[in-house]
């Protein structure tokens, strides 16, 4: 190029001159020969200004000449300095001309590149391959082409070429050539993996972070957030890359504070830290949370972003919350006057004296800190004896002194001990200390904490008590004759079972002497301890126990059978003191027990007998009765057919006779599906499908049943439903509708014409109770028991009249009871009968086989009155009274439960006696003012640990007082028993 | 053409009664006095209903219903199990051996008839 410039140049020149000859041709051609001299002169003087002009043209040209030396200089520079390689190739790839920079790019020699072919420096095939490539491109595309390539120059460095190449096509001087300028990328490309490895770096310490992080652009968008993120607040990726913040898992960042402050970063700051957002977070409850922001700037606001730490730190709050609290109270422990708290250094000498110890001690602080050792307000005798004992006990030699009474905490040991401590005055007082060594961080001891209390008033106690003690030991010395001259074994126990004394008779019994036995545990002496351990606590809880049988081993084997009443004794302070046991032999009256029991298994074995004969009855039964039923069904089968005269008619008298073999067929149906059932109940076999169903629809369709004879009969049959059980029930449907037929159909079938047959049905407990009441025949008393029974039908005049099976009231009880209901009667001979039974609002998970339930009934439908005002206790003692057949009120205040004493006339009462409002007594009192039958009925059950008065206050009036708690369900249970069945006795 | 119904039931009784009432209301009746000479009838004629009784000696309804429902030539006949065992819980057990109802004996000699044709009546509108 500068070649063909410099060409260009010199033509220029060479005009320049030809110009000037030709001008000066021109005119010397046009001089005429000279004339004159004048002429001449003119001549001469048109030749001088002629050469001046000459002369500056050619100055002129040489100044042209310069400039472009010059600039052909400052081209060369430019060419060969540039910062970019500028080669020139052939159409091969051969390298044509090159400047300094390309030259050093490859590190060789100018000279040695002309003619050599580029590809010499690349060292791969690709590059090779790309390099290629680029001319062929550069050659058939206008403009300028770009490449990448790897070259390996002279000293082995590899260099990140960039190729920018442009072609010029070949022309009549010139072959055809190609244009590169080469720029070294390699820092570049370095930078570029710089920054990529930066960003992974980052991108990984973002991943790896323990604590939640999220990055959001600016218009709070998260363009990703760490798995300690997703982790912490309960949410997928998916949730929340892309989304606002403010929307993020159900708004959870819909903090309008929060978006101020990061709004505030994007204007104007550089971050924020410790932003503290206490905040209920979906799914993860409530957390405080430390925010931390930092603002990373890009070229233009628009895509700044913004990295948001978070920190839950919820749990270091509480822990910081407690640990407030806990030195709260430590001050407040410390601070308080009750308890003498003295700290000391290691070497004891108090630094820490607080009120307590200057109110307890008489000192100040200032008087003893950094002056003595809590040794020295310390009786001395004591703190030698502790020292000596210390010693023995830890072999090793402690010193008299503040050691002595630090030395067990000093090894760690807890430490409490009761000590005299010496006031300012002089006077003493027994103090129990606590002691704890205080340590610094390294567990080396920096002092110790002495807390003390005193004593004195504990002191007093015990003293007082042993004084008491010993007159009643004193008092006992005196029984000693009464005790010994007993023919019963007699001991006493302690409440534990220790025994505290024998008679001579005991001694015989076990065969060890008084001294053995005195300390040593009862039960020892007896081939079931276990039981004996029993009798006991049976003692204890039940304040007596009568004829309770043990067997006693003596030293020598020999096993005596006695019979032990038992009471619990008590001293002055009617404080328990133990058991008194007084011990009858037995063996003789044992050994006809035995003969009496084996009787009673061979008793048990003819039941079984029976038993297993029933059963087998019950599945001959349930055989016989499928047997039964084919034939018959083809006597009413045919029969239909016959009536319905398919075949052609029947006369009058045909149709009669075969009305009453349909009639009877249908009673047998009726009867062999009756003992079928009963069969089924009795082995067992009958099972409840429990369903859930509304009771007031399967009441309605059992009444629809019997509506059309009702209708016939003259009978208004009506219903009425408390509105409390107007709900769904859990039972089995088809059952109660059998059970509600059988009464609706008994009790149509008995009321004449014109009479009324009612349902009612109400809530009792967890129980609905249906009555069905007539205003037929009713039932004479005598009869009643019978009534329930298999194949009763009562008295023949009725057979005739009121066609039954005689088994439907025997399977309708079956039923109820099978769902642990009960079913009874109230009637009146002539005036009308009232059968009720009740069924369990929902059934137990387990369902007992029903032959067990219906012994297991105890209640027989007596009515127990609970007055208590505790919900809990109401509700277990309701729940246990229901299982075992009680029909239960309930009164949770005494005024209520007064008022239906009186008029519920309940068979028992149960009365807790401390309520608000009209408590026990007062019930009592009224009760039996008002009416000392009901009074007699009542079992106080009670927590409170009566007093002689109390006890004074409600004898006569109560039935019996029991302890609540000491009984169990069962033993409750007999007790009410008892009581019910002594109200029914009297 | 009348509608073809066949009776398996090894009560003769039974048998000739359920028959008489429904020849007399109209329909074909075949019968069968156990399982096996019900399986082979029910083969041979393609009822288009069976009344199977649920007792009966060698090869009783059960089985019969299993046969004839898992056979894709009578698998559509609609099969009424007649019962004298009815209990809670063994409509459960007809309906997974196959039959498409029950009966329970005595057999209401009055509703069979309807039952029949409500059957018949149920199946023409389904097909």
């Amino acid at each position: 190029m500068g070649i063909d410039k410099d060409k260009s140049m010199s033509s220029a020149a060479v005009e320049l001159r030809r110009q000037a000859e030709e001008r000066l041709r021109v005119k010397s051609a046009a001089l005429t020969p000279i004339r004159t001299n004048e002429e001449s002169q003119i001549l001469l003087h048109e030749l001088e200004v002629n050469q001046i002009e000459l002369e500056m043209q050619n100055e002129e040209l040489r100044r042209v000449q310069e400039d472009l030396e010059l600039s052909r200089n400052k081209y060369a520079e430019l060419y060969d300095f540039a910062p970019v390689g500028y080669f020139t190739f052939d159409l091969h790839g051969v390298i044509r001309e090159v400047n300094l920079t390309g030259a050093q790019l490859l590190g060789v020699e100018r000279g040695l590149l002309t003619d050599e072919p580029f590809a010499l420096f690349i060292d791969d095939v690709d590059g090779k391959n790309i390099f290629t490539q680029h001319l062929a491109t550069v050659l058939h595309n206008q403009g300028i082409q770009r490449c990448e390539i790897r070259l390996t120059g002279q000293s082995g460095a590899v260099i990140h070429a960039r190729l920018q190449s442009v072609a010029f096509a070949a022309s009549e001087s010139k072959d055809g050539y190609i244009l590169s300028s080469i720029v070294d990328g390699t820092a570049a490309k370095q930078l570029e993996t710089e920054i990529q490895d930066a960003r992974e770096y980052a991108e990984s310490i973002i991943e790896t972070m323990r604590r939640p992080l999220v990055v959001l652009n600016a218009e709070f968008q998260v363009l990703s957030a760490n798995p300690s993120f997703y982790f912490t607040f309960k949410v997928t990726p998916e949730e929340t890359i892309g989304k606002n913040l403010q929307d993020l898992g159900n708004r959870q960042w819909d903090m309008p504070e929060l978006r101020h402050l990061l709004e505030g970063i994007l204007q104007d700051n550089s971050g924020f830290n410790s932003y503290e957002v206490e905040h209920d977070f979906p799914g993860i409850g409530r957390r405080i949370i430390l925010l931390n922001a930092r603002r990373i700037l890009r070229k233009n606001i628009s895509s700044h972003i913004i990295l948001l730490a978070m920190e839950d730190i919820t749990t270091r709050r509480q822990a910081e919350e407690a640990l407030l609290k806990t030195g709260a109270l430590q001050s407040a422990i410390f601070n308080s006057a009750n308890f003498s708290s003295i700290a000391t250094d290691a070497r004891g000498v108090i630094q820490i004296f607080n009120v307590g110890a200057e109110r307890m001690l008489g000192y100040s602080a200032a008087e003893v800190m950094n002056r003595i050792t809590p040794a020295d307000i310390s009786d001395p005798q004591e703190v030698i004896a502790r020292a000596e004992a210390l010693s023995i006990e830890l072999e090793t030699p402690i010193k008299p002194g503040f050691e002595a009474l630090v030395f067990k905490a000093s090894r760690g040991i807890e430490d409490i001990y009761e000590l005299t401590y010496i006031r300012k005055d002089g006077s003493r007082f027994p103090a129990v200390v606590s002691v704890t060594a205080l340590r610094d961080e390294q567990n080396t001891i920096i002092g110790y904490l002495l807390i003390g209390t005193d004593n004195t008033a504990r002191k007093q106690v015990e003293a007082e008590q042993r004084q008491l003690s010993q007159s009643l030991r004193d008092h006992q010395f005196y029984t000693r004759s009464l005790f010994e001259s007993n023919i019963d074994a007699i001991m006493t126990t302690d409440p534990s079972g220790i025994i505290t004394d024998v008679n001579k008779q005991m001694e015989v019994l076990t065969g060890c002497t008084r001294d053995e036995l005195i300390g040593a545990p009862f039960k020892n002496y007896f081939t079931d301890p276990d039981r004996a351990v029993m009798s006991i606590r049976l003692a204890l809880s039940e304040k007596k126990i009568t004829n309770y049988e043990l067997t006693a081993r003596a030293r020598d084997g020999k096993e005596t059978v006695v019979s032990f009443n038992a009471t619990t004794f008590y001293d002055r302070d009617r404080k328990l003191q133990g058991v008194f046991a007084a011990a009858r032999d037995i063996t003789e009256r044992k050994s006809l027990d035995r003969v009496l029991q084996e009787k009673n298994v061979e008793l048990e074995g003819a039941r079984a007998v029976a038993e297993k004969t029933n059963l087998a009855k019950s599945d001959f039964l349930s055989n016989m009765s499928h047997e039964l039923r084919t034939p018959l069904n083809s006597v009413i089968g045919f029969s239909e057919v016959l009536q319905d005269q398919l075949f052609g008619p029947i006369n009058s008298k045909q149709q009669e006779y075969l009305q009453n073999i349909l009639t009877s067929g249908k009673h047998l149906l009726s009867l062999i599906n009756d003992i079928l059932d009963l069969s089924k109940v009795e082995s067992g076999k009958m099972e409840l499908e429990l369903i859930d169903f509304s009771l007031r629809e399967s009441l309605d369709a059992s009444l629809m049943m019997l509506r059309e004879k009702a209708l016939k009969n003259g009978i208004a049959l009506k219903m009425e439903l408390a509105p409390e059980v107007d709900v769904r029930i859990q039972a089995d449907q088809r059952k109660l509708k059998q059970i509600m037929f059988n009464l609706l159909s008994n009790a149509v079938k008995f009321t004449p014409a014109g009479g009324t047959v009612d349902v009612e049905a109400v809530r009792d407990g967890g129980f609905i109770q249906i009555t069905v009441a007539d205003t037929g025949l009713g039932i004479k008393k005598e009869d009643i028991p019978k009534l329930f029974q298999t194949f009763t039908q009562l008295e023949s005049v009725y057979t005739k009249e009121y066609e039954g099976t005689g088994l439907g009231l025997a399977l309708t009880r079956r039923l109820v009871e099978l769902h642990g209901g009960r079913i009874w009667v109230k009637s009146l001979f002539g005036m009308g009968s009232r059968f009720s039974f009740t069924i369990p609002l929902l059934q137990s998970a387990s369902n007992e086989p029903p032959a067990i339930r219906s012994t297991a009934i105890h209640g027989k439908g007596s009515t127990v009155l609970l007055i208590e005002d505790e919900p809990l206790t109401l509700d277990a003692l309701e729940n246990a009274l229901q299982c075992s057949g009680y029909r239960v009120l309930r009164a949770d205040d005494g005024a209520k439960g007064f008022e239906m004493a009186l008029h519920e006339s309940p068979d028992l009462i149960i009365l807790d006696l401390i309520m608000p409002g009209m408590n026990g007594f007062d019930i009592a009192d009224q009760l039996f003012s008002a009416n000392p039958d009901t009074a007699m009925r009542i079992l106080v059950l009670t927590a409170m640990h009566l007093s002689a008065a109390d006890r004074e206050r409600l004898a006569g009036k109560v039935w019996r007082i029991a302890e609540k708690g000491s009984l169990s369900t069962h033993e409750l249970i007999n007790l009410v028993e008892d009581a019910v069945s002594l109200v029914h006795g009297s | 053409m009348p509608h073809r119904i066949l009776i398996v039931e090894d009560n003769e009784n039974n048998r000739i009664l359920f028959r008489d009432i429904l020849t007399f209301h109209g329909y074909e009746i075949a019968v069968a006095s156990d399982g096996m000479e019900g399986v082979a009838l029910a083969r041979e004629l393609l009822p288009e209903v069976i009344l199977m009784d649920i007792q009966m000696p060698d090869m009783d309804g059960m089985a019969a219903c299993r046969i004839l429902k898992g056979d894709p030539l009578t698998s559509g006949v609609k099969i009424i199990a007649l019962t004298s065992f009815a209990m809670r819980g063994d409509q459960e057990t007809f309906l997974a051996a196959g039959f498409d109802g029950y009966l329970s004996k005595p057999i209401d000699t009055r509703e069979l008839p309807l039952i029949v044709k409500g059957l018949l009546e149920q199946e023409m509108n389904g097909a």
